[in-house]
């Protein structure tokens, strides 16, 4: 979410705390963690979707990171920030979040096939960004 | 979470390519996930793999806040209040009451158009209203956010901005006065010989980089190692033909084997590693004399031409950051220009340089010096034409920012950001609808991605 937000800590922080609270009002009986999870992700998606992306450097905490992965991390970030709000939602639903091509399609409201294809697209344009980043330095 | 499919730790080694090509079907993609979420060893075993998912995955290890447990709760016992829709309740009286005034404002409708017809003046009497179009600026949309976003973006981490873009690129031309013919003089002084510095950086960074990578690979081979000594998978009480001994002792042979196979291939690796260490420090090593070289010539040229200046009685009225502003006659300008192509090696062009001193030949101009380092100096923009009520906002977006301001004139404002403010920056001044003619040096903007404060120059165009 926090990705999805330009990574302004404060608005992911506001929107994943009134998310919960969203998702444990609609669904208040217990045993049903799996639906429980979808619709969370769903209405944090849908929110992040609705409010304007003002990108700012908010300096994030990693948790258990090397330094020297850390300097990974900020290429793929910043390719990551670049991207449009679509192809930043799928790739962190599939990877980040690992969640199956089922959910993500009932997340995003689309069909499984579509889903597939639409997260293979999303991590190519992420690669190629990444690469030509890499290859510039 | 119950899954239908279940994995083990030899599975995990199995499936792994799979995984990470994102092949496995979807029952087992699921198990897979279930299992390294459980097992420690396999989840550092499958993330330590530089794949993009498992990149994509890191960046999700971000430290959530403590008190975020205690927010949720509060957001579930004060739920945000809806603003309601107001409810009309509609009486046969008001429907009466309405008809009514409707007809009424029907009627006198039509009555003051037969009355306008009637009495309909000549085109030559109506007065002539001058249309004024007011300049609206409206936020940009999400898309067109994004793009500005792109935008910059691609300036900070690809290094390179296209001429299609609102905020066009021209590197300076090098040891070359450039004069302009109506502004105050702007010139850039490249006061270091050496480029080879930036190509020796360049060569650091590759050499990090696969650094990094050889070290990872390292840790794999170090990782399967380990797991190769851990477990025999032989276990008492089972049949093996031969007996139990007979198959310890073949195991232990065939797994000896194979640990020197990997002991060679850990050695092989620790000697890569070395090799480039090696590589990287005598790189290091070489920049750091060209670098102090570079600032015993910079130091030199810089007294140099300081020593010009002061010789034709220019007094400097800023000298910081490289960068030197000064006020004089024509005179003094020309006499001062010939002592700086006296001390640079190349001639700069000769033919701006005697059309602009005859536009301002009876009057004092001022000249701003850039003095550039391997092809880099500040960075400098030109903003305009500017009309005065936006510079004044862009004084304010900048003062926003900014709190350290160097220099301000009427055209030209020099202060330093943080490097991470850049990019906000430069969203903002084009959210307000200005566009920057020129964005300082190609070498420059490396140093956007470095931390640390970045000097910047800005001239109001009228």
């Amino acid at each position: 979410m926090l990705y999805l937000v330009g990574q302004d800590q404060n608005r992911a922080y506001d929107i994943c705390a009134s998310s919960f609270a969203e998702a444990i009002r609609e669904s208040p009986r217990p045993g049903q963690e799996e639906a429980l999870m979808i619709r969370l992700i769903g209405i944090a998606v849908e929110k992040c979707r609705n409010i304007k992306t003002i990108p700012t450097f908010d300096v994030i905490e990693f948790l258990d990171i090397s330094s020297a992965e850390k300097g990974q991390l900020l290429i793929v970030l910043k390719a990551l920030q670049a991207q449009d709000f679509e192809v930043k939602a799928f790739v962190l639903l599939r990877d980040q979040l690992s969640l199956s091509y089922r959910q993500i399609a009932t997340i995003i409201r689309s069909s499984e096939s579509n889903t597939r294809s639409k997260v293979t697209q999303a991590r190519a344009r992420l690669r190629k960004m990444i690469e030509d980043t890499l290859n510039y330095a | 979470m119950h899954n239908k499919v279940n994995i083990s730790c030899d599975d995990i080694k199995k499936k792994l390519k799979a995984f990470l090509d994102d092949l496995l079907a979807e029952d087992e993609y699921k198990a897979f996930c279930y299992h390294i979420n459980t097992c420690g060893n396999c989840e550092k075993y499958v993330r330590s793999i530089g794949s993009l998912s498992n990149q994509l995955w890191k960046l999700g290890k971000v430290k959530v806040p403590e008190d975020l447990g205690s927010t949720i709760m509060y957001k579930l016992t004060h739920p945000e209040e809806k603003a309601q829709p107001p409810k009309f309740v509609i009486s046969k009286k008001y429907i009466i009451v309405g008809s009514i005034l409707i007809l009424l404002v029907g009627a006198l409708f039509l009555a003051t158009s037969y009355f306008k017809k009637q009495h309909a003046p000549n085109k030559d009497d109506v007065p002539i209203v001058k249309a004024e179009v007011i300049y609206k600026h409206t936020l940009p949309s999400d898309i067109e956010a994004q793009l500005q976003l792109k935008q910059l973006e691609t300036i900070a981490t690809n290094l390179g901005v296209s001429e299609k873009d609102s905020i066009q690129e021209k590197p300076p031309v090098k040891d070359e006065a450039v004069i302009s013919k109506t502004g105050p003089l702007h010139w850039h002084f490249r006061y270091s010989e050496e480029m080879k510095n930036a190509g020796l950086e360049k060569e650091i960074r590759r050499v990090e980089l696969s650094l990094q990578q050889e070290r990872k690979k390292k840790d794999l081979l170090e990782t399967e190692f380990e797991n190769l000594q851990k477990d025999s998978g032989l276990e008492l009480g089972q049949y093996y033909p031969g007996g139990f001994q007979k198959a310890v002792s073949e195991q232990k042979l065939q797994k000896n084997a194979e640990l020197e196979k990997k002991l060679q291939e850990l050695k092989e690796q620790d000697n890569k590693i070395k090799n480039l260490e090696g590589e990287k420090q005598r790189l290091e090593f070489q920049l750091r004399q060209g670098v102090e070289e570079n600032k015993r010539k910079e130091a030199e040229r810089k007294a140099k031409l300081l020593n010009a200046l002061s010789v034709t009685g220019i007094e400097m009225e800023y000298q910081k950051n490289d960068i030197l502003i000064f006020t004089a006659t024509a005179e003094k300008i020309g006499h001062a220009l010939e002592q700086i192509l006296f001390i640079s090696h190349n001639t700069p062009s000769f033919r701006d340089f005697t059309s602009s001193i005859s536009t301002f030949a009876d009057k004092e101009s001022r000249v701003s010096i850039y003095l550039e380092d391997d092809g880099a100096s500040s960075l400098h923009w030109h903003i305009g034409p500017i009309m005065q009520d936006k510079k004044a906002n862009i004084l304010e977006i900048i003062r926003e920012l900014s709190n350290s301001i160097d220099y301000e004139s009427d055209e030209l404002l020099i202060f330093s950001i943080p490097n991470t403010e850049l990019i906000n920056l430069l969203i903002r001044i084009q959210a307000a609808g200005v566009t920057i003619l020129k964005y300082g040096s190609e070498e420059t903007k490396k140093d956007t991605l470095r931390s640390g404060r970045i000097v910047i120059s800005v001239y109001f165009t009228k």
